[in-house]
């Protein structure tokens, strides 16, 4: 049996993006750093927004933060999350201060701004994982 | 950062002598039998003819031209058969914007600035899969592995974290709405005129929680245009003189993929360097604004822009919209055409004639008394952007 995973995917070959995507295959949340000047950045930028260094490398982040805010969809505008009404999205910020999307999961009643949350993991296809975030109940 | 001496220079020189708009509420009701009156062009070129006739030109006094919505400088000129001397794109207010600084710099006297969009009958999503082009706007790229696929879930996200920091209630919020519609009621072309009250917008179905139905706009199709030329050319014109009296621009980009201008300061970074220039240029202070217009694709950024510009304390907009009111006989009429939520969604053209006519005094029903002063804000897409007008009858 065979189901076919129906919501939209990222371009796991972009090439800011590639190296992020590689990362959460491992399990690894991860950001850009700086080689000149040690910013963290996230989402991935071709140089520095800090000193337009094109000298960057990816580092392993902190998989903990807080809910910076949140919306929670009664409508799905994707057919691929009509069965999942309705359902949380937030802006989290870890504790490295850089800000991550993802889905939330947990018990709705928890789901608030500034609630802890720690990382998760879902292999969606053999290609992607991605990450979401969990709130301790 | 911005001159304010230089940019005094451009404000009270240009005047809008002509507006035009299309038929919002009977083209509505057309699109939804499913019939397709004009597409894009044909709102644009519309809304021109009622603009020229308006101001009492016709095309051959055009020598700038300058278009907004999903539409081309180049083939709207061929459309009309004009070859102005300058010619752009751009949003609404920087479309005015860009008419004054050309007018001004001597490139054209005459500006026609059109928009037109065909965005229910083409079925422009600005929601899902396909949203305003997809891959060209990082965000819904990056968002939508998520299931973050609309508009709105930024603006959800903006009026939690807004809700959290300053307690805003939904009962104030939707004040916007209220208050919109009732002036749409007085508006004989809004799309939506029956009025409703605070139990019907608390009542309707969420979109993206916080927001409501109601705190959505509309989607129809339509066209605007404007035409605007020098202070002593518009003086020798059939209307009461209306002159671009202040302009402000300030833009925040930093961070906006992971919506920073939007949740840490509710763009009132560029709110305040718009406020210094828009009322240091047109030499007034927010208790001068008679009527005001906002860029209302979702009802909160009324209650941001009251707070930017000043008619309020930050963090004071719900108790405003309660106490104080935005609607008729409030002490700031605000969207007074009925606006994006009631009116019509042209994407922020559709403020501007209703901004004038307010000035002129020739609003109808909807009519403000004793206007001087109207004021656009808009906080959307990356920048702050602001403009006054001033009634010279
Ligand atoms: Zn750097």
């Amino acid at each position: 049996m065979t189901t076919t995973y129906d919501k939209p995917l990222p371009d796991v070959d972009d090439p800011d993006m590639g190296p992020f995507w590689a990362a959460t295959r491992q399990g690894r949340l991860t950001a850009q750093r700086c080689a000149d000047c040690t910013t963290l950045r996230f989402p991935a930028t071709p140089v520095c927004g800090t000193c337009l260094s094109e000298d960057t490398g990816w580092v392993d982040v902190s998989g903990t933060g807080t809910i910076w805010s949140y919306a929670v969809y009664h409508r799905a505008f994707h057919p691929g999350f009509r069965g999942e009404l309705p359902y949380v999205v937030a802006i989290v910020e870890n504790t490295d201060g850089l800000h991550y999307t993802g889905r939330v999961f947990g018990p709705r009643s928890a789901v608030a701004v500034g609630a802890p949350v720690s990382v998760r993991f879902d292999a969606v296809t053999p290609q992607v994982s991605l990450p979401s975030w969990v709130v301790a109940g | 950062m911005a001159d304010l001496r230089r940019l005094s220079a451009l404000c009270g020189e240009v005047a809008v002598v002509g507006v035009g708009e299309t038929d919002y509420g009977t083209d509505y009701v057309r699109t939804r039998r499913g019939e397709k009156p004009y597409d894009s062009y044909g709102y644009a070129a519309l809304a021109l003819n009622r603009a020229l006739a308006d101001a009492g030109l016709t095309k051959d006094d055009l020598d700038g031209l300058i278009v907004g919505g999903p539409i081309a400088y180049e083939r709207m000129a061929e459309i009309a058969g004009i070859e102005p001397g300058w010619s752009g794109s751009g949003d609404a207010p920087t479309s005015v914007t860009q008419a004054v600084m050309a007018i001004t710099a001597g490139f054209a006297e005459t500006v026609a600035i059109v928009y037109g969009n065909d965005q229910r009958t083409a079925g422009t999503a600005y929601g899902g899969p396909q949203a305003m082009g997809g891959e060209a706007i990082l965000s819904y790229v990056y968002f939508a592995p998520w299931g973050m696929t609309s508009q709105g879930a930024l603006y959800a996200m903006m009026t939690r974290r807004y809700m959290e920091v300053h307690g805003l209630e939904p009962h104030e919020l939707g004040q916007v709405a209220v208050a919109q519609r009732a002036f749409a009621a007085l508006n004989p072309n809004a799309v939506m005129r029956s009025p409703i009250d605070i139990d019907d917008y608390l009542g309707a179905r969420y979109i993206a929680e916080p927001l409501r139905l109601y705190d959505y706009c509309l989607i129809n199709d339509g066209g605007v245009a404007m035409i605007l030329t020098t202070r002593d050319r518009a003086r020798r014109g059939p209307n009461p003189l209306v002159t671009v009296a202040g302009l402000g621009r300030a833009d925040e980009n930093i961070g906006a993929t992971t919506l920073r201008p939007r949740l840490v300061t509710f763009y009132h970074e560029g709110h305040a360097k718009v406020r210094e220039q828009v009322y240091g240029t047109a030499g007034i202070g927010p208790g001068e604004v008679d009527v005001l217009g906002v860029y209302d694709s979702f009802s909160c950024h009324v209650p941001y822009a009251l707070e930017g510009m000043g008619f309020c304390e930050i963090g004071d907009a719900g108790k405003f919209l309660v106490e104080k009111g935005v609607g008729p006989g409030g002490a700031i009429p605000t969207n007074t055409s009925g606006g994006h939520l009631s009116e019509s969604y042209m994407q922020g053209w559709n403020h501007q004639p209703e901004l004038v006519r307010q000035a002129r005094g020739t609003a109808g029903e909807r009519q403000v008394p004793d206007v001087r002063h109207t004021q656009f804000v808009s906080d959307v897409a990356g920048n702050v952007i602001s403009v006054v007008y001033r009634s010279e009858r």
